[in-house]
């Protein structure tokens, strides 16, 4: 047990280095010069060349990606070409909004979709099925940001209920999550559909196993055969889909936090890829890789705990 | 005296459509203590006629007939009375242990729940019971072993943690459907083994589904030969080997490969079994019957009564005056 | 087209052609969105006939409209027509979509084939790379292209392209995997048949069928993922239009003209919805596994 996640720790690391080195050397490898577009086209050639020099541009590469390395160790994404503001600090801001909001969408999705799951499959062919699947056929569709604006259109522009546009500005505990409401529903309908659509077919082939009908045949109530044998079975592929599901709430938080002006890791992202701030793309990329990686390294170790059969060898 | 378990002219068919009979009126009965086993080719319904005394089967449902419990009728009984049937008067044991064990739970866990739905006990005095009913079916360090999974155990064992299970609150019935059919040879004797012995020590009956008849030899009363979906002979197990009535029973022992003697060529039957909807009318064995005749092929024989404790459907039954 | 995917790893024998195609056109679903698509294929190919406006005209006194006679889905912040706007927005949408879907194929595909063909350190290194890629949402991968090379609908097309090609590469090899275990490439091999030549002739056309169902689901995928670019400000740029940016231009002036995103986005929703299930019902017709029976309780049966 100890030496499985001895391993996944070094694969996952191995992996964010793979993906930062990658990054790395995709940014130097970006035609356009950063001192340029950064000073603009009447700017001098010393001033470029100081530019340069301060970025620590004008050093050879194995250099650069020396220094790059020794920065990750201690999490010193370098400065932001633009604002020089530390990298690192700049996403630390924004972070917990980020985090926040793809928790409380996977919160929402499972919240619905697991229930809604088995509903269809024990009811299956009734009507709760048929509109359980259209349910999940739209959100399937739906593009996250369109159903972001339906929801921004009907709940706050005409509703009321909650503001349009969000500042960060002082803000409590309630607060914070008035305001998550509407994104966290937005991307939680939309992972509720995948959810229910997983949840239903694991429930439909669990119910098909031997063991249920050994459940039956005890004479067990149908409450406690679905709800006990059942669900407990098909508890460990959904959580670990759940959980892996993350990379794509991750994705649409990007898009959510534009709709909803809501300060975030994508915001940030978006803001620096159209200022062409590469330091600041860099930082940010690598940080949605540690975070990923991260996230499917917990959901392997938590299957490891999960299921019986990896668990006792 | 009234019977244990008696099927009475059971019918059941596929989705409960007329045209897709698979059992067609099949009867037999199971005395209370008594060990009787139903035989026959796969496919030729002994195993579906078995979950339907439970009602476990979904797909293929009773169209007609009659499933007596005692006199009561089980087959249309409340969900709530069959609830408290299966696994509390009537138990049943399945062919696959490997995957009728919920993977998840501990066989522990599963056995208490038998024993606190059924016979109500706390939980304290539910895992002592598991414990020595898993003693009892030779599970070595029984104490310990309540605790694994079923995937910790070996293909013997389980299955013996299947019998516990089905044996935990003292049932009046074991069904065991093919309960060896899936094990290595040298384990199915002993499962057997168990079996009579934990017959005779709880004085339960037993219905054992299979297709092997050395089984029915070892452990069998008594003896119900299926085909294509109908009771062909009934009679006791000695009797019976002794001297087949019908031509298949004769053709089935036949065919078992005679340990005393070497042999040239295997017997078989020729030709196969009917499809559920392709069924001939007459004898449904008369394509295969080498003393078939223009009756046989025209219309099917009842299941009768030729002598004293033996039934047989046919219309030239063998050793019967002609 | 034989359906690689089956349990015992025996693939289903041909059917021709066109009956699987006659029994796709008897499902309703299918057929409505056939009949989305080819209405979506219409206004993309023929938008300037169909467009009452030049959609890149600006007529600022104008601008704002709320929808009307004139202009039916009203205008937008320079008095653009929406309605022209949002029909001539077909085109990146099903340009791009297709595009780079096919991209996709033909580069994962081989890729696939030959990994699982082939395995050994191939294979695992590209598994391991396919994995990595498909932990990360597709939209930041198209990101990282598009902030490489630069906005425009070519590079669009091949950002959602090099997003997509790890689902190929994946389905490609596991149909390699599969039929390679089978009997008659066993036989063919041992009549001396080379690597390349079974490949060709007797697991590509048996991988087909799974191949046809991700690139419908991927075409929806990939209309959605250039919508969601272009809502960026990544991908289609303004002025000229596509449903993303038009999307965009309802948000930052929702306040104003709060119809502006609806057009678009139910067009978009469509769009990607009509993909979504002519790819479930191509898939219900090569794997009828899906299809399962029924539970074991007797207590419910009405």
């Amino acid at each position: 047990m100890i030496r499985f996640v001895l391993r996944r720790l070094l694969a996952t690391l191995v992996i964010v280095l793979c993906v930062a080195s990658v990054v790395f050397f995709a940014m130097r490898l970006i035609p356009a010069d950063p001192a340029e577009v950064v000073l603009g086209d009447h700017a001098t050639a010393e001033s470029l060349a100081a530019f340069r020099r301060s970025a620590g541009l004008d050093r050879p590469l194995g250099e650069q990606y020396r220094d790059f390395l020794a920065g990750l160790i201690v999490a010193d994404l370098g400065r932001s070409l633009i604002s020089n503001t530390s990298v690192g600090q700049q996403i630390l801001e924004v972070l917990p909004y980020t985090i926040s909001l793809a928790f409380a969408a996977l919160l929402v999705g499972a919240t619905l979709g697991i229930p809604l799951g088995v509903a269809t499959a024990v009811w299956r062919g009734r009507w709760l099925d048929l509109a359980g699947r259209v349910f999940a056929l739209l959100g399937f569709s739906l593009p996250a940001f369109y159903l972001g604006v339906v929801l921004l259109l009907v709940f706050s522009v005409w509703l009321g209920w909650f503001p349009v546009v969000h500042s960060m500005r002082g803000e409590g505990v309630g607060e914070h999550l008035q305001k998550l409401v509407l994104p966290a529903l937005t991307l939680g309908i939309i992972q509720a559909a995948y959810i229910t659509r997983l949840t239903r077919s694991t429930m439909l082939e669990t119910l098909r196993q031997d063991y249920i009908r050994t459940a039956f045949a005890k004479g067990l109530g149908s409450g406690r055969v679905y709800f006990v044998h059942a669900l407990r079975n098909v508890m460990v592929p959904v959580v670990t889909a759940i959980g892996l599901y993350t990379g794509a709430v991750l994705g649409g938080a990007i898009l959510t936090e534009t709709v909803f002006s809501r300060p975030g890791l994508g915001k940030l992202l978006v803001g620096a890829i159209a200022q062409r701030d590469y330091n600041l793309i860099q930082g940010g990329l690598i940080t949605f890789a540690v975070l990923i990686a991260g996230i499917n390294l917990l959901v392997d170790l938590s299957y490891a705990l999960i299921d019986p059969r990896v668990k006792h060898g | 005296m009234t019977p244990l378990l008696e099927v009475r002219d059971l019918h059941l068919a596929i989705g409960g459509r007329p045209d897709r009979v698979v059992v067609d009126g099949v009867s037999f009965a199971v005395p209370a203590g008594g060990v009787v086993a139903l035989v026959g080719e796969s496919g030729c319904g002994k195993t579906v006629t078995a979950l339907s005394v439970l009602r476990l089967t979904d797909a293929i449902q009773p169209i007609s007939g009659e499933i007596l419990l005692e006199g009561e009728d089980i087959l249309r009984c409340s969900p709530r009375r069959l609830r408290e049937i299966r696994g509390g008067v009537i138990s049943m044991v399945f062919q696959e242990p490997m995957t009728s064990l919920n993977p998840v739970f501990t066989i522990g866990f599963q056995i208490i729940e038998a024993l606190q739905i059924h016979r109500g006990l706390p939980r304290r005095a539910a895992r002592q019971a598991a414990v020595e009913l898993l003693d009892r079916v030779g599970i070595p360090a029984a104490s310990s072993r309540v605790d694994a999974y079923p995937h910790q155990l070996s293909g013997g064992m389980r299955q013996r943690a299947m019998i516990a299970l089905a044996l935990a609150c003292r049932p009046k019935l074991l069904i065991a459907d093919e309960p060896t059919t899936a094990l290595d040879v040298t384990i199915q004797a002993q499962i057997i083994r168990l079996l009579r012995d934990l017959q005779r020590e709880f004085g339960m009956a037993v219905l054992i589904i299979t297709h092997d008849l050395g089984i029915v030899s070892d452990f069998a009363d008594s003896v119900v030969v299926m085909y294509a979906g109908k009771v062909v002979e009934r009679a006791a197990t000695a009797a019976m080997f002794s001297a087949p009535r019908h031509p298949y029973t004769g053709r089935l022992l036949a065919s078992i490969p005679p340990v005393d003697r070497d042999v040239e060529r295997l017997e078989t039957i020729p030709g196969t079994v009917p499809s559920p909807w392709a069924m001939p009318a007459g004898c449904r064995f008369a394509p295969r019957c080498a003393h078939a005749d223009g009756m046989c092929h025209a219309m099917s024989p009842p299941l009768e009564r030729v002598e004293t404790g033996r039934d047989v459907a046919c219309w030239h039954p063998s050793g019967a005056a002609s | 087209m034989a359906d690689a995917g089956t349990a015992n790893g025996t693939a289903v024998p041909r059917v021709a052609r066109r009956s699987r195609l006659r029994v796709l056109l008897t499902d309703p679903g299918a057929r409505i969105a056939l009949l989305v698509i080819l209405a979506l294929a219409l206004l993309a190919l023929f938008a300037p006939v169909i467009a009452p406006f030049d959609p890149t005209a600006q007529r600022v006194a104008d601008a704002l409209q709320p929808p009307g006679t004139t202009y039916w889905f009203g205008t937008d912040e320079f008095g653009r027509d929406v309605f022209s706007r949002v029909v001539h927005g077909a085109r990146p949408a099903l340009l791009v979509g297709l595009c780079s879907v096919t991209l996709a194929v033909c580069v994962g595909t081989p890729i696939g084939l030959v990994a699982g063909f082939l395995g050994g350190w191939l294979d695992t290194a590209v598994s391991g790379v396919v994995d990595v890629l498909l932990s990360f949402p597709s939209l930041l991968l198209a990101m990282m292209v598009v902030t490489l090379a630069g906005s425009g609908l070519e590079m669009v097309v091949l950002a959602i392209a090099i997003s997509q090609v790890p689902v190929f590469v994946r389905l490609a090899r596991s149909s390699a995997m599969i039929l390679r275990e089978l009997d008659y490439v066993a036989a063919s091999r041992s009549f001396g048949a080379g690597r390349l030549y079974v490949l060709w002739r007797h697991i590509l056309p048996n991988s087909v069928g799974p191949i046809i169902v991700m690139a419908t689901l991927g075409i929806a995928g990939a209309i959605r993922e250039e919508a969601g670019l272009s809502f960026l400000g990544l991908g289609v740029q303004p002025p000229a239009p596509s449903w993303g940016n038009l999307i965009y231009a309802g948000v930052a002036n929702i306040l104003d003209a709060p119809w502006l995103a609806l057009l678009p986005g139910t067009l978009l929703t469509l769009s990607v919805l009509a993909f979504n299930i002519l790819g479930d019902s191509v898939r219900d017709i090569l794997d009828p596994r899906d299809i399962v029976s029924g539970t074991t309780d007797q207590g419910r049966r009405t």
